[in-house]
């Protein structure tokens, strides 16, 4: 290595670190819409009271908090095709974080739904709305302004988790930076590099959740 | 499942490393943390700025990127770390970002009466912390303390891809040669077992952490039942 930090390497190394970044975004995004559905399909059985669909649930949730992503991620690519179940990279790493912040988001609604104060329950009962359309159009909306939070959060957390899929060889961001290092050993340029686009990208969806969440406060907030 | 049992004398040794990866990290993640809490709640700004700007950096930079970055350039600036330091130290940075959020939240939920009191009483600044605003505040850290060390034993997994034979790079190895010998079922045998395992840990820990929190908080006031939870899913740690 000549000089400690090589600009020009690193200028020459960009598009690669783009592709993969997009690799990235495509993956994580894919993940999060998916995960949003299972959460929202999962938080409706977990509060349905039946306990045929609330335990699935609840077991659902005990198992992906309590156990590792990357064992996850080794499940599903490398053992599922024992089964006969194959999937390519990409979708193993899309199903993966799908179930994997499913679990998150699930909880996310519930707390919110939960956090709907008894009083509006009774509103809306007095005033002759049928559950459904409570749990639609009044507590859903209310619930939502405070899931967001902690669903940003998880999403977040999806996006950094994506880098996991460097393991199981799809080619996002991480792969591309450990792959180039394996060959020309410049690990200070790129890891610099990666940890920045991953710092942007946070910083980035933490700013727009704070906007969403200062949007969904406006009923709220004094004029 | 007969796989298992062949070779329980290789994954047992990996149980083994999986615990004493989780040990190093919880005392490295939890020296980090008291010194980054105590940064963030200075005084100075010139400690809880950079306290800031670090634990934040933490957070927000992928887990597995944080390992490999400390794996890879560690030796490039002349420390030779085995992958079981640069193991520990990267989820020990990161365990200690995480347990800072929880340490400083867990002081600020102190009220801020109980400070005045202390100052009233011509208490030190330092005797308040040690008497009176610790043994408050351990009601509001130690269970997602407990979570955070869930997350680590979770996080130990990252050892096997630069090469701790801890749990998971046991049974990897196993299924390598299993299936050059045999073949067959043996991947999704020796995954869905390793899974079984960390579930079996982590479970365990979690329902300790939840009754930890209501044995902890039954002398409060019966306030609305949703609201701990939801500040609990915020202080999760960021993966």
């Amino acid at each position: 290595m000549t000089d400690f930090f090589d600009w020009a390497y690193l200028y020459d190394t960009l598009p690669a670190l783009l592709r993969g970044l997009e690799m990235t975004l495509i993956v994580s995004t894919l993940g999060i819409a998916l995960s949003l559905a299972i959460g929202a399909l999962g938080a409706t059985m977990r509060l349905s009271g039946r306990k045929a669909l609330v335990w699935p649930a609840r077991a659902y949730v005990a198992f992906i908090r309590n156990t590792p992503l990357l064992v996850q991620l080794f499940f599903i690519f490398y053992g599922l095709p024992a089964i006969g179940m194959r999937f390519s990279a990409f979708w193993s790493g899309v199903i993966c974080l799908a179930v994997w912040g499913g679990a998150y988001h699930l909880e996310s609604f519930r707390a919110g739904y939960l956090g709907v104060s008894a009083g509006v329950k009774e509103a809306s009962g007095a005033l002759g709305l049928r559950s459904w359309h409570y749990a639609v159009l009044i507590a859903l909306p209310i619930a939502l302004r405070t899931a967001v939070p902690s669903m940003v959060n998880t999403s977040i957390a999806m996006l950094k988790n994506s880098s996991y899929l460097q393991a199981i060889g799809l080619a996002e961001m991480t792969f591309v930076a450990i792959d180039r290092i394996a060959l020309e050993f410049r690990t200070i340029e790129l890891f610099a590099a990666i940890c920045v686009f991953y710092l942007v990208i946070v910083l980035a969806m933490s700013a727009g959740a704070a906007l969403l969440e200062s949007y969904l406060q406006r009923p709220f907030t004094a004029r | 499942m007969h796989v298992i049992f062949v070779n329980q004398e290789i994954l047992a040794q990996g149980l083994v490393m999986t615990l004493a990866l989780t040990f190093c990290v919880l005392i490295a993640a939890t020296a980090v943390a008291t010194i980054l809490a105590a940064g963030m709640l200075s005084r100075s700004a010139l400690l809880r700025v950079p306290a800031r700007i670090l634990v934040e950096i933490m957070r927000d930079i992928p887990l597995f990127v944080t390992v490999m970055m400390i794996y890879f350039v560690a030796p490039t600036i002349g420390i030779a770390l085995d992958p079981f330091e640069a193991t520990v130290a990267g989820l020990g940075a990161w365990g200690g970002a995480n347990g800072a959020i929880i340490i400083r939240a867990g002081i600020q939920a102190v009220s801020s009466g109980q400070r005045e009191a202390c100052a009233a009483l011509g208490l030190h600044r330092f005797q308040a912390l040690r008497l009176v605003i610790l043994p408050q505040a351990l009601r509001p850290i130690l269970p997602p303390y407990l979570g955070l060390v869930t997350q680590l034993v979770q996080a130990t997994s990252i050892g096997a891809l630069i090469g701790v034979r801890e749990l998971l790079r046991s049974a990897q190895i196993v299924i390598e040669r299993a299936t050059i010998m045999e073949g067959g079922l043996s991947p999704f045998t020796l995954y869905a077992a390793v899974l079984v395992v960390y579930f079996v840990i982590c479970f365990a820990l979690s329902l300790a952490s939840a009754r930890m929190e209501a044995v902890l908080s039954r002398h409060e006031q019966p306030s609305s039942s949703a609201k701990p939870r939801l500040s609990r899913l915020r202080l999760m740690p960021r993966g």
